[in-house]
């Protein structure tokens, strides 16, 4: 169904494109918003991509691969966007609501994320991208290599690097927990 | 964390936690313009594809080749020197553009219209009032404007503009026209003059920056459009 979605799209059937966006925009924002932190950029990236996505629409050869495009598109739109706003002194951190998450939040929990949203602002946009794309959504590093465009190793080494700079992050909030670090990989 | 939880869980749990949806009113405002938006043609798009630019050199070279030997293949139909009827100079039709000024708010600052937009089209209505579509640039400027029958050279407020720009966005209608400003929100004017097979809108207003989607702080906003007449 969706691919004929698809192919009606790319011959220009707006209602088509716009059923299609509507059923994904929302999974674009959240992956924009946890790459981007930040509200406004995330909506401007999510804007540019399904706007290219409309213009580019009819260059994409296999319908199937729709979600794994606008996937690349999204983060293609993240990093132009981050790079533009890297200036920017301000940063809307995301912390969930403390009634979304009854019983799981307490002084150290907050402590932790803290520290996790300080080190993950500080990583450029291409490593925060792979930790989403990873953890998010829960991408293989194949696919994930496919989508950012990297080899494999690239994405694997992009995600190792990240995962250290979290880890000591946590570590350095926490250091009388040393048991992370080895239960950690 | 407890201290026991692997690093990974704890990033998941981390990354996982956080907004899932987009609000309403961003997902009208990335949608609506789509169907005004022009597609690329899948060879165009085949062609950026290239990237290694030798690849790409050759491809334009072989291009060159094809139009510069359709080119002599005509002149020798037409007879070398000849000028075939209403081959003159043209310049061809003047394109509408515009200036817009956002005085404060989010996305302030001056946006113009882009060589190649995706959209942009002035129209004039059978009931004396006139349109502007635009779509394009980088950042993307999304600009919706309609100006009454009623708009003068002495100026009038017979205008109701929609406007996204890059991450900003506004909207004013002080006149009513769309029926989607309460009254007292923004005031507006514009002011009409023709010269020169041009028709140029000069547009001032005060309006709440609602970029968030709520109305915030009233900001300037200058716009000036250009139409072809």
């Amino acid at each position: 169904m969706d691919e004929e979605l698809v192919r009606r799209a790319a011959r220009g059937d707006a209602e088509a494109f716009d059923a299609l966006a509507r059923d994904r925009i929302d999974r674009l924002f959240a992956i924009a918003v946890r790459i981007l932190r930040d509200h406004h950029d995330a909506e401007d990236a999510v804007q540019q991509a399904l706007w290219t996505a409309w213009c580019d629409l009819p260059g994409l050869r296999d319908p199937a691969r729709i979600d794994a495009w606008l996937y690349r598109l999204v983060v293609r739109a993240s990093y132009r966007t981050g790079r533009s706003r890297r200036r920017r002194a301000s940063v809307v951190r995301i912390l969930p609501d403390m009634e979304e998450l009854p019983g799981l939040i307490d002084a150290d929990e907050i402590t932790d994320r803290d520290a996790l949203e300080r080190a993950f602002t500080a990583l450029s946009t291409e490593h925060r991208a792979v930790v989403v794309l990873h953890h998010y959504l829960g991408l293989g590093l194949d696919e994930i290599a496919a989508i950012v465009g990297v080899p494999a190793g690239t994405a694997r080494s992009r995600l190792h690097y990240a995962l250290q700079k979290l880890r000591a992050a946590l570590e350095a909030s926490e250091p009388a927990a040393p048991a992370l670090a080895e239960s950690g990989r | 964390m407890t201290g026991h939880e692997p690093l990974d869980d704890a990033v998941r749990a981390w990354v996982r936690s956080g907004p899932e949806a987009a609000s309403a009113e961003f997902v009208e405002r990335t949608l609506r313009p789509i169907p005004r938006m022009r597609q690329r043609r899948a060879w165009r798009i085949a062609m950026d594809r290239v990237a290694d630019p030798t690849t790409r050199l050759a491809g334009m070279a072989a291009v060159v080749a094809i139009v510069v030997a359709a080119g002599v293949l005509l002149v020798g139909i037409t007879g070398l020197g000849g000028v075939g009827p209403g081959s003159g100079p043209s310049s061809g039709p003047a394109r509408p553009s515009f200036r817009l000024d956002v005085g404060g708010g989010t996305g302030a600052g001056t946006y113009r219209s882009d060589p190649t937009p995706n959209l942009s089209m002035c129209t004039h209505n059978g009931d004396g009032s006139w349109r502007f579509l635009y779509v394009g640039g980088q950042p993307a400027v999304n600009l919706d404007m309609l100006v009454g029958s009623g708009a003068s050279t002495t100026g009038s407020a017979d205008v109701a503009v929609e406007v996204d720009y890059g991450p900003g966005y506004v909207r004013f209608d002080p006149a009513d026209l769309r029926g989607g400003d309460p009254a007292g929100r923004s005031t507006a004017t514009v002011t009409v003059s023709h010269a020169d097979g041009l028709t140029t809108f000069v547009v001032a207003a005060m309006t709440p920056d609602t970029s968030t989607g709520a109305d915030a702080e009233r900001i300037r906003v200058d716009l000036t459009v250009t139409c072809p007449t």
